[in-house]
């Protein structure tokens, strides 16, 4: 029995590395996890260890960080999957019968869905040619992209919560236990930064806590928690020794073990004997103090207001009121000098590199007065500064202006940027033709500064998307002065996907600004708050500036704001705090559909439900009818068959066609008030049905969600409708089918293929090629209707109509078809003078008609002069054309086929030998050609 | 006695106006924010706001109290801009009126900033907000900005960035009722207490809607109790639409349908009675999958009657439908 067990477990454990590596296919992992039981080990002694600091250079330590940040992800990634498989094992042994929960798809999910996002964009962009929706899509996917990485902490917390039932006692492996004892024990109250200047990581399943709760009580106290383990960190806090990755580590690092009640003996200890926790609070000083002196000047800087609230901890705390001043803490504290921007200092070289630049690329070469400029592919006139509110863009740009010595003449969206604008740069005082006083005050400025200091002088043309309905033409404008200007131009902008700045990003040098991380915001947040005495610890701003999600601006707003009733804020009434006033960003339709398909779906409000349907009414129905197949709904539970899944799926359709037929109703009776009925139908219900995991139903596929394929194929299908248009218009003017579109696409196309590409398949080259052009030519197919014939003809799981045909037989076609090009001049100028459908018959009988006017006049002459036989030859053809007297008309063909022969001197096969059918097709061959001639000859009398 | 009632309702002013607080200490409700604002009336230096909240919750009223306090005096006209949705609030009006009024000089005691009070500013358009943005930075010493709005998702995320955000939320029944006793005996308005709970109930967590509730109430029947009250309010009962959806789910069909026959009698239209429940039910507390059942089936319902079927058979079909969807329906 336990050989069976262990065989399975092999068996699963394959399993489990497969679908580990689909999702990181693209990073191949170089070991795989091998996953062992080990009996509960025994815990580590209790005495701390504190690892010893490395001098390094600023910039190492920013690099050191950024490397850590990448792989700490992977490492989070295979650690928890690690975990799970030995939560597992355990699981195994006492009880098959026990269902947990479900945690390691959604992480799979969740980081394939992260990395995903780049190629969600790029998929965006390809279709933005398609469809002006899809420009919309990008920009909102674009907003999406930026908040991508805070998304990754929520997704792994998440997973935490995850349920679902479980497949049965050999499929438990991988899954997250419940605390044993959840909720039994009391949590200790501490002293506030008990544990500060600790680190922290969560390994396994701990006794009571769940891991958020564990993370939420040690940043409470003012300690850090970590993903993975490093040398700065002090404890690995588990409750059993199960070997994995970060235990692994933490062993080799002489990372100290530390059990949930330990750490629930550290937070009581602080606080009922005070002596105790001084001595604990020196030692703490003790380390800082040790390490500040081995670090570099600025980073001992930095550790100083550390070890100096310690003692302000242990004295009363102040209650004097602060004296406010009149200033915003946004104005009071902004950056004085480029060094002082937080983040961004590569971009902020760059720009600085090519401000220096400008004057030298642009100004003086050649003459000055004529300015002649010149066009370096790889410089450019206008740089444009992107990138979310908040992060330091105008401030970059005005402080680098200053430090080169530049004025700045600023232009933003309070200012009238319509065509007037160009006179500005331009220098003419065009200002009476202004409407906008402000302009004139702006421009009055602008024409000093440009004469006193014409080469010092800066356009910072701020928020350009922001230019709207009453700047009209304004970015055209632009981008014109960008061309002629001889001072540099700033452009500065939050989305530069949008629409209104495709055309000037082809101008513009492009810097992306970037969110600052969560560190570099709280270092400066912790300067702030020293100079306005308000006490608050690196933990609680690290977690507010997580909150802004990176806008600096907002951080100092809230602390602000905060402060006119706190004196010192914690960790809880930061959170506190934002629960109840979170900054409302733009949800992509992406993370509306995340949400309503994730595995908390089943816990939000309808409210809450109708809001996330509503943030893109039209492109979230499409993304969910994309994506609604791949996800495994965690309503089915155990369902070995599928057919629980599969009756919610078809349930979840029917919902989605109900959708279209209310959408109806509101887009073509304008009955706006069903929206909310629309939103349910197609969006709440279907992602009601089926919200759980997702998985990936073709190889190859990748695990997040597609953007709506819809409006591709509606793009596709509009094409192929015109190809087959131009393709009925050939077939008209050919006088052989008079058929509508939709005859000629169901009932002609296929034979039509057929007896273009079986010939040359089946027969020899001269013969088959002969065979297809003379095909062509009786139903006036070009050699693009040919493609458009094949392309209509392909269908997925089809053969191609092309295969099997030789390269060599499909050259000597085109070849052939070209050649015959000449004596095909008269119908193609024909199709050439073709208005529409319509008009076709009318003309084409005018053609007709005009000449045979002309040959019954000189039918009057003698029939012995060589063209006037030529002109009775017509007339038989219409007579031909009424269809009167088959066996005359064939009789004149013969005749014509025998003086043809007679006058051209030419040998051919003689036409007793053929056939009468062969006699008709080759009497009807000769009179088209004959009948060509007589035109030319009208022509020239003409 | 009737021609002295006469002669003082002539006279009467909305009591909504009449006792809106002139302080900000006065103000019902959402006492963390109020809180806060107490202290930037004291210690001036106010940052930008964006008051947002749903109607009658006192955003209007706390901007204009703070206003009032920090600029009481003679500079106040002078140094208070206020336009709300009457206003033209275009962009042209940001780069004209809003920015001029910025630039003005206006002398201030130390910590007093002049104050630009954007009532409803969510309709503002876009590009208005957008030409407002780099306006509230440039001129940040001497000038502050408040915005009030019922959604704040509809204000640009760059102005966001430059306010914070205060919140207000639905008053309590308690919060009302002090503040409606307040009003009572002011105005000498006889009541009974269940009066008082259906104007409450009718409020649904807004101030001025139950202020003017009990002046309706009065002006029309010069008492106020439950019959009275409900007699001015022109929505479905929202109790009685519950007691309906609560028949069904029970299986008192019977019972259903004469709630839905009192409504249609009461001359309730279609549209209304079809709006009520489908809140109704989406706020209810029951199954998942039997709450979408029905939303759906009312939402199906809702579009009969936007094409025009509107009759009393048209709604207890309806009803059917829930009472069968309630015993078929099936969680998977």
């Amino acid at each position: 029995m336990s050989d069976i067990r262990k065989w399975f477990m092999k068996t699963h454990d394959k399993g489990n590395n497969a679908a580990s590596s689909k999702p990181s296919s693209d990073k191949p992992q170089s070991e795989k996890t091998v996953a062992f039981a080990v009996a509960g080990g025994q815990e580590s002694s209790g005495r701390r260890i504190t690892s010893k600091y490395f001098n390094s250079n600023k910039q190492k330590g920013k690099d050191e960080k950024e490397k850590q940040e990448l792989p700490a992800k992977r490492k989070n990634a295979k650690d928890s999957e690690e975990i799970h498989e030995d939560d597992g094992d355990d699981s195994v042994l006492p009880t098959n019968k026990k269902k947990l929960a479900d945690t390691t798809p959604t992480k799979k999910l969740k980081s394939g869905s992260g990395r995903g996002i780049p190629k969600k964009s790029a998929v965006l962009e390809e279709s933005d040619e398609d469809d002006d929706k899809d420009a919309v899509s990008a920009a909102k996917s674009a907003g999406r992209g930026g908040g991508g990485g805070g998304r990754g902490a929520p997704g792994r917390s998440t997973g935490g919560r995850g349920r679902g039932g479980g497949r049965g006692g050999f499929m438990n492996f991988g899954e997250r236990k419940d605390p044993p004892h959840k909720g039994e024990k009391e949590v200790p109250e501490g002293a506030p930064d008990c544990l500060a200047g600790l680190t922290f990581v969560i390994s396994g399943t701990l006794d009571s806590l769940e891991r958020e709760e564990a993370e939420d009580l040690i940043k409470r106290h003012g300690g850090r928690v970590t993903g993975s383990v490093s040398k700065k960190t002090n404890y690995l806090l588990c409750d059993e020794d199960i070997g994995g990755r970060k235990s692994e580590k933490a062993k080799e690092l002489g990372t100290s073990f530390l059990t949930e009640d330990g750490l629930f003996d550290m937070i009581r200890a602080s606080k009922p004997a005070k002596a105790s926790s001084q001595e604990d609070k020196k030692l703490v000083n003790k380390a800082v103090a040790v390490a500040s002196q081995s670090k570099v000047s600025p980073k001992s800087q930095v550790k100083v207001p550390l070890s100096s609230r310690s003692p302000s901890k242990q004295a009363k705390p102040k209650t004097a009121t602060t004296v406010q001043s009149s200033s915003m803490w946004t104005e009071k504290y902004r950056p004085k000098d480029p060094k002082d921007i937080i983040g961004n200092q590569s971009l902020v070289l760059q720009l600085r590199n090519w401000l220096k630049a400008w004057n030298e690329h642009f100004l003086d070469t050649g003459n000055k007065k004529q300015g002649k400029k010149q066009n370096d592919s790889g410089l450019k006139k206008a740089v444009l500064l992107s990138g979310t509110p908040g992060i330091g863009k105008t401030t970059s740009a005005k402080l680098v202006c200053q430090e080169l010595g530049f004025q700045a003449i600023e232009v933003n969206a309070s200012d009238s940027r319509g065509k007037a604008d160009s006179k500005i740069e331009k220098g003419i005082s065009g200002s009476k033709t202004n409407s906008v006083k402000e302009l004139v005050t702006n421009e009055a400025i602008g024409v000093n500064m440009e004469r006193s200091k014409h080469y010092k002088s800066v356009l910072i043309m701020d928020e350009v998307d922001g230019m709207s309905a009453g700047d009209r033409g304004g970015v055209a404008d632009l981008i014109a002065s960008i061309k002629i200007s001889k001072i540099p131009i700033i452009c500065i902008c939050n989305d530069r996907y949008s629409q209104k700045l495709k055309s000037l990003v082809n101008y513009c040098l492009l810097l992306s600004f970037r969110k600052p991380t969560k560190q570099q915001m709280a270092k400066r947040l912790m300067d702030v708050s020293k100079a306005e005495r308000l006490q608050v610890n690196e933990i609680a701003l690290e977690e507010l500036a997580e909150r802004v999600n990176g806008d600096m601006r907002m951080a100092l707003n809230q602390l602000q704001y905060m402060s006119l009733s706190m004196s010192v804020i914690n960790y809880d009434d930061i959170r506190q705090r934002f629960l109840t006033n979170a900054k409302d960003e733009d949800i992509s339709p992406f993370t509306a559909v995340d949400k309503l398909f994730g595995f908390n779906a089943g816990k939000l409000k309808m409210d809450e439900r109708i809001n996330l349907s509503m943030s893109d009414p039209d492109l979230v129905p499409l993304i969910i009818q994309e994506n609604y197949i791949n996800y495994r709904p965690s309503l089915a539970g155990k369902d070995d068959s599928g057919i629980k899944r599969m009756n919610l799926i078809a349930r979840a359709a029917e919902s989605i066609a109900d959708g279209d037929i209310v959408n109806v109703q509101i887009r073509r009776y304008r009955q706006w008030q069903l929206s909310q009925t629309s939103s349910l139908a197609t969006s709440i219900i279907p992602a009601s049905l089926l919200h759980g995991q997702r998985e990936i139903l073709e190889q190859g596929e990748r695990n997040f969600n597609r953007f709506g394929g819809w409006l591709g194929k509606n793009s596709t299908m509009g094409k192929n409708l015109r190809l087959l248009d131009d393709l009925h218009v050939h077939i008209l003017a050919s006088r052989e089918s008079s058929s509508g579109r939709d005859t000629i696409r169901m009932e002609y196309l296929t034979l039509l293929l057929k007896e273009m590409t079986e010939p040359l398949r089946t027969l020899p080259k001269a013969e088959a090629v002969q065979q297809v052009v003379e095909l062509m030519n009786t139903y006036s197919i070009s050699q693009e209707d040919f493609d458009t014939i094949v392309e209509l003809s392909k269908f997925k799981g089809h053969p191609n109509p092309l295969d099997g045909i030789q390269p060599a037989v499909k050259s000597a076609l085109t070849k052939a078809y070209k050649e015959q090009s000449s004596s095909r001049v008269v119908r193609v100028a024909d199709l050439i003078t073709l208005p529409g459908v319509k008009k076709v018959p009318k003309k084409r009988i005018a053609a007709i008609l005009e000449p045979a006017g002309e040959e019954v006049e000189k039918g009057e002459g003698d029939t012995l002069d060589e063209s006037e036989e030529e002109n009775s030859s017509d007339n038989e053809e219409l007579e031909g054309t009424k269809g009167e007297k088959l066996q005359s008309e064939l009789q004149s063909y013969n005749s014509k086929a025998t003086q043809i022969q007679l006058e051209l001197k030419g040998t051919g096969n003689s036409s007793s030998k053929k056939t009468s059918g062969g006699r008709g097709k080759g009497a009807s061959a000769s009179g088209k050609k004959v009948a060509q001639a007589p035109k030319t000859t009208a022509k020239r009398k003409w | 006695m009737t021609s002295s009632s006469s002669s003082s309702n002539a006279y009467d002013v909305p009591w909504v106006e009449k006792y809106r607080p002139s302080k900000v200490a006065d103000i019902v409700g959402n006492e963390d924010a109020v809180s806060r604002l107490q202290v930037i009336a004291r210690d001036g230096n106010m940052p930008n706001l964006i008051l947002s909240g749903p109607p009658g919750t006192g955003k209007t009223t706390s901007i204009l109290a703070l206003a009032h306090e920090l600029l009481g005096g003679p500079n106040c006209k002078e140094a208070v801009l206020e336009l709300n949705a009457s206003d033209d609030r275009g962009i042209d009006v940001v780069r004209n009126k809003i920015k001029m009024f910025a630039q003005k000089k206006v002398t201030l005691t130390p910590g007093r900033h002049k104050i630009v009070i954007l009532d409803e500013a969510d309709s503002m358009t876009t590009g208005a907000q957008q030409a407002l943005r780099r306006t509230m930075e440039i001129y940040s010493n001497t000038t502050r900005f408040a915005l009030a709005c019922n959604t704040s998702a509809k204000i640009i995320e760059p102005i966001q960035s430059r306010c914070a955000i205060v919140r207000f939320s639905r008053l309590s029944d308690q919060e009302i009722l002090g503040r409606l006793m307040v009003v009572v005996q002011a105005e000498k308005v006889p009541y009974v207490p269940e009066g008082l709970e259906a104007i409450i109930f009718t409020a649904d967590g807004d101030m001025r809607q139950a202020l003017n509730n009990l002046q309706a109430t009065y002006s029309g029947f010069q008492f106020v109790n439950q019959a009275n009250v409900f007699k001015v309010c022109d929505q479905p009962h929202p109790l009685h639409v519950k007691n309906m959806v609560c028949n069904v789910i029970e299986g008192n069909f019977d019972e259903a349908c004469s709630g839905l026959k009192q409504l249609y009698d009461l001359g309730y239209s279609p549209t209304d009675i079809i709006t009520t429940l489908f809140r109704i039910i989406k706020n209810y507390d029951m199954a998942e999958y039997l709450k979408l059942e029905f939303m759906k089936e009312t939402g199906f319902a809702h579009m009969r009657i936007c094409d025009g079927v509107g009759s009393y058979l048209q709604l207890c079909g309806l009803l059917a439908k829930l009472s069968l969807v309630r015993e078929t329906a099936k969680a998977v």
